[in-house]
């Protein structure tokens, strides 16, 4: 028997490839000292008047990677550039003494890591006494259970400026809604198809599907992280230029989307 | 002397946080990584539906079941003792106590267990029974309560729909709408084909382009995983 790639899957696999090369190839050049620049998101500068906002209102900044940030399947990425942002949110919280909170997700397996960023972040400026355990929440393992606990909370407390990029089911919005009536600016987004409409709807700065990556890489602060996003955007551009080709010879009646065609290879 | 003193920096660097917290878990899961996506994409051939690495992904799938089921009995056990150390060091105040977070969700997760102890555990009739009951009255409840919520604040928030974009949303939406309300659709058909149309064509190509580049953006952050150059994990704690 010998082995070989899956029928249907070669395509796929080359176009991985491709992807991979192109990335590695923009954090290589990154590393040799060729970082590419990112343009500024409006989103991201807003994080920054946000927190300054809650200083002089004196009501707490929530922050958090989704009630969905897993840290494995498909919303893994999403979660791990989610704390990007929360990092960023979380640092100029402590350096600008806004009180932070935090919402873990319903599952609680990142749970830990907002934790320790948290924890690390205080350390890390100076300001060990900023953590506080308690403003890490968690509220159960249902989603009912997260946007109800995260409204009391904000009810409770007050909130100034909502932060929620990464995972989000629609419990965000729920919580958007009670930061909104509180009188919150709330910058939130996700790469979730089916919750764009929602986030353009209940967020003052909604981060659109891939977004939430160009926001996390600046909130980062790496140049090299900030390089790895432009390999990404020539794989689009290559993709954008496939489609159009393989449109035009669809049209030509060439085997290109059909059943076994070209792209099913 | 010098070799010495390279040997003790090897031994440093091997017992250094970075190199047991980052580098080591970093390469394991990057091996392992390679293997599942080895096995997605290489086969014995059409006939074949396992491919020769199949075997081997599903032993590691089972054993990832085991050891995130001991991280999770660890976390739940981390997590009471977390509450019950505040309860017992009286941080909550004596008169909250009976409805502080820690007392009711402590309180909750040994009535549940209770109930979940039964030869037939999560099975049993009564756990059931339990759960359906609170569990579906309150999930009713709230269902109904946030529907209402989401729609009030999405209908505020349009009042200012200006920009071209939102605009197209708002028409989309409400087209959508029309879509799944019979009494609209049945007066006036044509909604229900506008409202087709809206979700057949724009919205599965924006659908697809969308996906697209979400996938681009995972394969950008899980590159950068691989390599140890995503900061988004704990950086300080582990140099």
């Amino acid at each position: 028997m010998s082995i070989a790639v899956y029928p249907g899957k070669i395509s796929a696999l080359v176009f991985l490839i491709v992807a991979m090369a192109m990335v590695l190839y923009y954090l290589w050049s990154a590393l040799q000292g060729k970082p590419q620049p990112l343009r500024s998101l409006p989103a991201v500068d807003a994080i920054s008047d946000g927190v300054d906002r809650a200083v002089e209102e004196g009501k707490p900044v929530y922050v958090g990677a989704g009630d969905l940030a897993y840290l494995s399947g498909m919303y893994a990425p999403m979660t791990i550039n989610g704390m990007n942002i929360l990092r960023y949110t979380a640092r100029l919280c402590v350096q600008k003494g806004a009180r932070i909170m935090l919402p873990s997700p319903y599952n609680p397996e990142a749970m830990p890591l907002i934790d320790g960023i948290y924890r690390e972040v205080c350390v890390s400026e100076g300001k060990p006494e900023a953590y506080g355990r308690e403003n890490v929440r968690y509220y159960g393992n249902r989603e009912m259970s997260w946007y109800v606990g995260v409204i009391s909370d904000i009810l409770g407390t007050g909130c100034s400026l909502l932060v929620l990029v990464g995972a989000l089911s629609s419990a965000g919005i729920y919580a958007a809604g009670a930061a909104l009536d509180d009188g919150a600016m709330v910058i939130a987004g996700t790469p979730r198809y089916a919750h764009q409409a929602s986030w353009a709807a209940m967020a003052d700065y909604p981060l659109f599907c891939e977004d939430i990556y160009g926001a996390g890489a600046l909130c980062s602060g790496d140049p090299v992280v900030a390089s790895s996003q432009v390999g990404g955007d020539l794989v689009k551009l290559i993709m954008i230029g496939m489609t159009i080709v393989f449109a035009i010879l669809a049209i030509a009646g060439l085997p290109v989307a059909t059943k076994g065609g070209w792209l099913f290879q | 002397m010098s070799q010495k003193s390279e040997e003790l920096s090897l031994v440093s660097k091997m017992m250094s946080r970075r190199f047991y917290q980052r580098t080591v878990p970093l390469f394991i899961v990057s091996v392992l990584t390679g293997i599942f996506i080895a096995d997605y994409f290489a086969g014995y051939g059409p006939a074949f539906k396992e491919g020769p690495l199949t075997p081997l992904t599903k032993e590691l799938t089972t054993w990832g079941t085991i050891i995130s089921l001991f991280i999770l009995l660890f976390a739940n056990v981390a997590m009471l003792m977390m509450h019950f150390r505040t309860l017992v060091r009286g941080r909550v105040h004596r008169k909250e106590m009976f409805r502080s977070v820690s007392f009711v969700g402590s309180a909750a997760f040994f009535v549940i267990l209770a109930f979940a102890s039964g030869p037939k555990l999560t099975s049993g009739d009564l756990y059931l029974l339990v759960w359906v009951a609170v569990y579906g009255t309150m999930g009713l409840g709230i269902a109904i309560g946030h529907h209402t919520f989401f729609t009030w604040h999405a209908m505020k928030r349009l009042r200012g729909a200006a920009s071209p974009d939102t605009i197209a949303l708002l028409v989309s939406t409400i087209l959508s709408l029309f879509l799944y309300t019979t009494a609209v659709t049945a007066v006036t058909p044509h909604f229900d084909a506008a409202a087709n149309w809206i979700k057949g064509i724009p919205n599965t190509a924006s659908q697809r382009a969308a996906l697209a580049a979400a996938a681009v953006g995972g394969i950008i952050l899980g590159v950068r995983a691989l390599v140890g150059r995503e900061p988004g994990l704990i950086e300080a704690e582990v140099t």
